[in-house]
């Protein structure tokens, strides 16, 4: 009878208990679940008349105000900046990717793999996307899922998530993502067999991994209000934080994991591998940073700058304190830069033109040029090859062969999302 | 309502989900201790019963399924689950969990000594109040391994939750 009465409060108990904030969590996952029952019911067999009229006339609308509002004359004047006006529509590509490997693009339309000879897989209608270190998967994100995909687009797993998934980015050693989930940032295993969340209300800067730890011993490092934090995400255990600075937009490890760049709209700074501030560039007056990236041996930085609708696009030595070589000046803005793999070709973005530049840095090479690239990428998709659309942006290059005797991983991060000044 | 839902109905899937939710939801923060963990599983347990709608057989309980997607895939995150706080500061925004919404801590203080297939099992039989047979069908486990899961937890929760939670019964 004793025992009976026990298991009776614990009944009583057990049924009072309410997770905490439980109301947020039930609607959450009924916006989840609701929006996975509707996709369900999309190619099932039951259409709804009136609410596929009620998007056709939203369509029409908006098809309406971008031809004949002021803005959409605005995207008339653009055009006549381009370089080539017969290339704009029609896209034309080099015979050839200018460095080997594969390239991972992320557009509008989803992301795409581009061979050595420009063929190209699109995987899905996903939102970002990122290689895995060995270029095995791609872990992309579509609405609350952070989703691994075999490079031929088949889904690996799926794995639901609080929030808005973004920013992706595979650990070196291949057994953790890191992504944010809204505004946090959440840790999941490589196999999907867990995940955690590492910190709430981390800064918009996708997250860096640092290179050359021990596996099961990775170190990120991200962006938490005017400060960058550096955690072991096993443990966690935080290894050290910058001190206040510019809040930055972009973050990149030296390929030894000596040294942590932050980019932020009007300069750089460089941290040593606990967040020590070491040295520290500001751009020319009144240039804002649109893009940037580190190559491969994590010695030169490139920089996309914006003033007063020109571009430059800077090229710094990290510990060297001697002006940046202007590598290319032009109209428009520039985006989504991104180094080959072999660190002698820098892919520049100008979405103004609609053109990807493929800038040599060897001497006597040649500049290349692919032009249509919003139609490039859309995938029959006839908003994301629009000029208001987001600009295809390369996320990642990897080799076709790694080198031998070359420790580092096979692919790389390339460029994340633009960020307007 | 399954049938409903099968059939597209909007409707029908959201009264499935009012139905079951606070349930799945209570029984995986029960065997997790983790709110985001418990999220995440008894969601990804209602995105499975999505995706596997349409092979399902309508003339079983919707419930018992469930909850076994449920229970399993707690018990795997507690196995797996590894000394995994977090280490940012809470942001100033995040209220903090309102005292109403909070359960007799002593309780999950008590429960978080178990081992997850102990706190499963108390779940399943207390909370969701399966017999151990039914236990035994929804984990997979001869129903001697249930009853004595049970005896050995109710046994440390009498000891964990102290002689005065014993005394009152």
């Amino acid at each position: 009878v004793r025992r009976t009465g026990f298991q009776r409060r614990l009944r009583d108990e057990l049924h009072r208990t309410r997770p905490p904030r439980a109301a947020e969590a039930e609607r959450r996952a009924w916006e989840v679940v609701r929006a996975a029952h509707a996709d369900r019911a999309r190619v099932g067999p039951r259409p709804r008349p009136g609410r596929r009229l009620a998007l056709a006339a939203l369509a029409a609308a908006l098809a309406a105000v971008v031809v004949l509002s002021p803005a959409g004359a605005k995207v008339g004047d653009w055009i006549g900046d381009v370089v080539t006006r017969e290339e704009k529509t029609t896209p034309a590509t080099p015979g050839s990717l200018p460095a080997p490997g594969r390239l991972l693009v992320v557009s509008p339309g989803g992301p795409w793999i581009v061979q050595d000879d420009w063929a190209r897989r699109r995987l899905g209608r996903f939102r970002d996307a990122t290689w895995s270190p060995g270029g095995k998967y791609v872990a992309a994100a579509r609405g609350r899922e952070l989703v691994a995909l075999e490079p031929d687009g088949d889904e690996r797993w799926v794995r639901p998530a609080p929030g808005r998934v973004s920013a992706p980015r595979w650990s070196p050693d291949g057994y953790r993502i890191a992504y944010r989930s809204g505004t946090d940032l959440w840790i999941a295993v490589g196999d999907n067999t867990g995940r955690w969340r590492l910190a709430r209300g981390v800064g918009a800067a996708a997250p860096a991994w640092q290179p050359r730890q021990p596996i099961g011993a990775q170190v990120v490092a991200f962006a938490s209000g005017r400060r960058i934090r550096i955690v072991a995400v096993d443990g966690p255990r935080l290894v050290g934080a910058t001190p206040p600075g510019p809040v930055p937009r972009e973050l990149w490890w030296t390929a030894d994991g000596a040294r942590l760049v932050a980019v932020s709209g009007g300069e750089f700074r460089v941290y040593g591998q606990r967040g020590r501030a070491l040295h520290r560039r500001a751009l020319p007056p009144r240039m804002r940073v649109t893009g940037s990236a580190l190559d491969r041996s994590g010695r030169r930085l490139a920089v996309a700058a914006e003033r007063r609708g020109a571009s430059e696009v800077l090229l710094y030595r990290l510990g060297s304190s001697a002006p940046p070589e202007r590598l290319f000046a032009g109209s428009g803005r520039i985006e989504g830069l991104t180094w080959s793999m072999d660190g002698r070709v820098l892919v520049l973005g100008r979405p103004d033109s609609d053109q990807w530049l493929l800038l040599p840095l060897g001497a006597g090479e040649r500049l290349q040029e692919v032009s249509g690239v919003r139609r490039l990428f859309a995938g029959g998709s006839r908003a994301a090859a629009r000029l208001t659309a987001p600009f295809p942006r390369p996320a990642g290059w990897c080799y076709a062969e790694p080198p031998e005797s070359d420790g580092a991983p096979a692919c790389s991060v390339g460029a994340a999302p633009a960020v307007v000044p | 309502l399954v049938r409903a839902a099968q059939a597209g109905s909007d409707e029908a899937m959201e009264a499935l989900f009012r139905v079951h939710w606070g349930r799945a939801h209570r029984a995986a923060f029960l065997i997790v201790h983790d709110a985001a963990a418990a999220e995440d599983i008894a969601q990804e347990a209602f995105l499975a019963a999505i995706r596997a709608l349409d092979r399902f057989d309508r003339r079983r309980p919707f419930g018992p399924w469930l909850h076994r997607i449920v229970v399993n895939r707690a018990i795997d995150w507690s196995r797996a689950r590894t000394l995994r706080r977090e280490v940012a500061e809470p942001v100033e925004s995040e209220a903090p969990p309102q005292q109403s919404e909070v359960w007799s801590e002593e309780v999950v203080a008590a429960l978080g000594v178990l081992d997850p297939d102990q706190r499963a099992a108390v779940v399943l039989r207390h909370l969701l109040e399966y017999t151990p047979g039914e236990i035994a069908d929804l984990l997979e486990v001869p129903r001697g391994t249930v009853n004595s899961r049970l005896r050995r937890a109710l046994d440390r929760l009498a000891v964990e939750l102290g002689p005065g939670e014993e005394e009152r019964s």
